[in-house]
């Protein structure tokens, strides 16, 4: 097997503008100079082995880490972090949370050293808002650690040699409870998504080796939805996750497959943990077809112990900035270039009206429901609005739900039917608190749904009033 | 007025819709949430047969227009089932009332980012909560001299006063002062009350932005604190660099910090270097 993943540069890097003492936030979303001198390589065959490629005689690797560790600057950095990194000081340390702001200063050997005398480590919570250099030394650092009860990590990107790092922690720790991984950025090429991918699939697979785990929670906008679908399918483990938070992105251009089919895998999974599943939340920043929501919800409804659902779909596709970030997803990671013709088939279709209502009326246990939606109507298109009414209606029936919140930046289509959504919003007699937002359109200056936010309003006061609703 | 007209638009509305609740016993212990935008909520307090279990005061610290409400918990048992008190501010009229009656806590929380929140304010609460208490949190947020604050560690000495206390965690921001020399002293202090009460489980050291700097020369040290098991630590490089001192250095460095996010090499490194070996 020839697998050989190439190097390119790191996410983190690109930013749209050459003003260097701006602060303006990191453009991912742009092809850039920075993937125009990477040849693509795609990975084959199981092998998790990660094959560098020599460094290029470019302006980007000639920046490289190691070079620059000979100028002062790099050394000082090092020098200011590392008192931050002294865990031997806390040898009973058994919950680690660290949060970094901004671009801060480069990592070293030193991460490595100090999570290697973390012998007691539970709970480690890592949070980095954007990529400081050497941050391989970090998931070196993982490799160290004793056997983790719950590991959080929040990061702009990971490498692919990080990844495979990644795979290898992942692997070596069979106490997981709790497991929560959170990807920002999409990946600058189609192969570090697909590698990405890869090494996704590998430790999902993996999870068939943790029998405690209860929570897990897998968030990237960027990660293939199909890839995670096939890789839960593989799992047998039957009641015994009660926390599920999955984000990824239906690849509903390129993918050969029928809409259901490609996130059956993850219908099963839901399916098998309906005996324990409390907690689920499924955000799907990009699916064009209602039956893939229908399927969806059709498994959902076999969750008889469900209390929390939260479901997001399309809420990424608000038709202003959002539409120039879900292209430039398209173009630059899964370098697909619709043609006039085939974008106008990304939108949404008219007829997108999911069965909702009769599916979610089986989850007679759910205490907190939110549904986070957009219809991607910048054509002016009339969309169908008989779901969210169905939906509406619904709700008073299920008796303990006590938490409602449904929200839509783009809902003008749903000016028409205000009057039966308000209506239903009275019926709740049950809730103690309902939080509903129809917005026209993106822009602040639109109208709200007036009646709709009295009628919300309304019923809020309503429901404070009534003691046997305390909590 | 207010309160009696509540009791009966409630008792009106229990009658119309018999509930399934009516059938349970006498007494509902109930918890109680205050927020800004849910003043219906507090008259709650005055409804029979509700008892308290949880006061929930989320309420910005500045805001004490709603003090006539607390009217309820005077001369009156009320509070006498609590066991979670949160609260904002201690400024709070019924926090006194809470205190003297409940002698079943579990859970306190001060969440307070009122800069007129002292610490020997604190140290004066802390000394009158029963030793029944599980679980205390401190987050606050501070304004106060450099005087006042080298008494946090005071903080430290007094939870040694709870003995059943399994859980503490302590999150400090400070608003302007950056002479952070208690740091040290506070996590002696932490790391020795650690050692000395048996059931504590949990101590976790929440490091504020401000902090930053004191943190790391505590560090640098390398004492070491046994007994802290946990550590939240926010690092930020504007705090890293102004920190320092003022001038042309953390300007440069912040530019630097920058200058990496693009991939070209520019001079800025090498007049960094002379600059900082001539300082």
């Amino acid at each position: 097997m020839n697998s050989s993943f190439s190097s390119g540069p790191e996410p983190y890097y690109i930013y749209s503008s050459g003003d260097i003492t701006s602060n303006t936030e990191p453009n991912l979303y742009s092809s850039g100079e920075a993937t125009s001198n990477i040849e693509p390589s795609i990975p084959s065959g199981n092998e998790p082995e990660v094959a560098r490629k020599e460094p290029q005689n470019d302006s980007y690797t000639s920046y490289s880490s190691e070079n620059f560790n000979s100028y002062g600057p790099h050394v000082l950095e090092q020098e200011e972090m590392k008192p931050f990194y002294r865990f031997e000081l806390f040898p009973d340390l058994k919950k680690l949370s660290i949060t970094q702001e901004d671009i801060i200063y480069a990592l070293g050997s030193f991460v490595e050293t100090s999570f290697s005398a973390l012998k007691k480590l539970e709970d480690i919570k890592l949070d980095i808002m954007c990529r400081p250099e050497e941050t391989t030394y970090l998931f070196k650092g993982f490799l160290h650690f004793p056997l983790l009860r719950r590991f959080s990590l929040r990061i702009p990107s990971i490498k692919e040699e990080d990844w495979a790092l990644f795979e290898m922690f992942m692997r070596s720790q069979n106490n997981l409870e709790s497991f929560s991984p959170s990807i920002r950025c999409q990946p600058p090429t189609f192969d570090w998504y697909q590698i990405q991918n890869f090494h996704l699939g590998n430790m999902i697979r993996d999870f068939e080796n943790k029998p405690h785990l209860k929570s897990l929670q897998l968030r990237s906008a960027f990660w293939s939805l199909g890839t995670i679908s096939k890789a839960l399918c593989s799992l047998t483990m039957i009641n015994q996750l009660e926390e599920l938070k999955l984000e990824a992105s239906d690849e509903t251009t390129i993918s050969q497959e029928k809409p259901w089919k490609r996130l059956e895998g993850l219908c099963n999974f839901i399916k098998n943990q309906k005996g324990s599943l409390k907690k689920l939340s499924v955000i799907l920043p990009c699916v064009l077809e209602d039956n893939v929501l229908t399927h969806l919800a059709e498994a959902i409804s076999k969750l008889t112990n469900l209390q929390e659902l939260h479901l997001s779909v399309n809420a990424d596709l608000s038709p202003t900035s959002n539409t120039r970030r879900l292209m430039a997803y398209f173009e630059n990671t899964l370098q697909y270039y619709p043609s006039p013709k085939d974008q106008k088939k990304m939108a949404i279709s008219k007829m997108w009206n999911p069965t909702l209502a009769k599916y979610f009326k089986r989850l007679r246990n759910l205490e907190d429901s939110s549904l986070e939606f957009e219809n991607h109507n910048f054509k002016g298109q009339k969309h169908e609005t008989k779901w969210l009414v169905d939906v509406m209606k619904m709700l008073p029936s299920l008796e303990r739900l006590r938490r409602v919140r449904i929200w839509s930046e783009y809902g003008s289509e749903f000016r028409s039917v205000e009057e039966k959504i308000s209506s239903a919003v009275f019926e709740l007699e049950n809730v103690r608190e309902i939080n509903m937002r129809l917005y026209y359109s993106f822009s602040l200056a639109a109208p709200y749904f007036n009646v709709l936010k009295q009628a919300v309003k309304t019923v809020n006061q309503r429901q404070s009033m009534k003691c046997d609703l305390m909590f | 007025m207010n309160t009696k007209k509540t009791t009966r638009i409630l008792s009106k509305q229990t009658s119309q819709n018999p509930s399934p609740s009516s059938l349970k016993p006498k007494f509902l212990l109930r918890s109680l949430k205050v927020t800004d935008h849910t003043e219906p909520i507090f008259k709650k307090v005055c409804v029979k047969r509700v008892y308290l279990k949880r006061i929930l005061d989320e309420r910005e610290s500045n805001r004490t227009n709603l003090e006539a409400a607390y009217k309820p918990f005077k001369h009156n048992k009320l509070p006498k089932s609590l066991k979670q008190i949160k609260v904002s501010s201690l400024s709070r009229s019924y926090l006194q009332e809470c205190l003297k009656y409940s002698k079943n806590i579990k859970n306190f929380s001060l969440n307070s980012d009122s800069p007129h929140t002292k610490v020997i304010n604190i140290l004066n609460i802390l000394k009158k909560l029963p030793a029944t208490v599980q679980s205390l949190r401190i987050d606050l947020v501070k304004s106060d001299s450099t005087a006042e604050n080298s008494n946090l560690h005071k903080i430290a000495k007094s939870i040694r006063r709870l003995p059943n206390l399994q859980h503490f965690q302590r999150w400090c921001l400070l608003d302007q002062d950056k002479d952070n020399n208690y740091i040290p002293r506070e996590l002696r202090n932490y790391s020795q009350t650690a050692l000395r009460l048996r059931k504590l489980d949990k101590i976790v050291y929440s490091l504020g932005s401000e902090e930053q700097k004191g943190f790391q020369q505590t560090m640098r040290k390398g004492l070491k604190f046994p007994g802290i098991n946990g550590l939240k630590i926010y690092l930020s490089s504007a705090e890293l660099s102004d920190s320092d001192s003022s001038g042309i250095l953390p300007f440069l460095e912040k530019i630097l910090v920058r200058r990496r996010t693009l991939f070209y090499f520019t001079e800025l490194d090498l007049i960094l270097n002379r600059i900082r070996a001539n300082i």
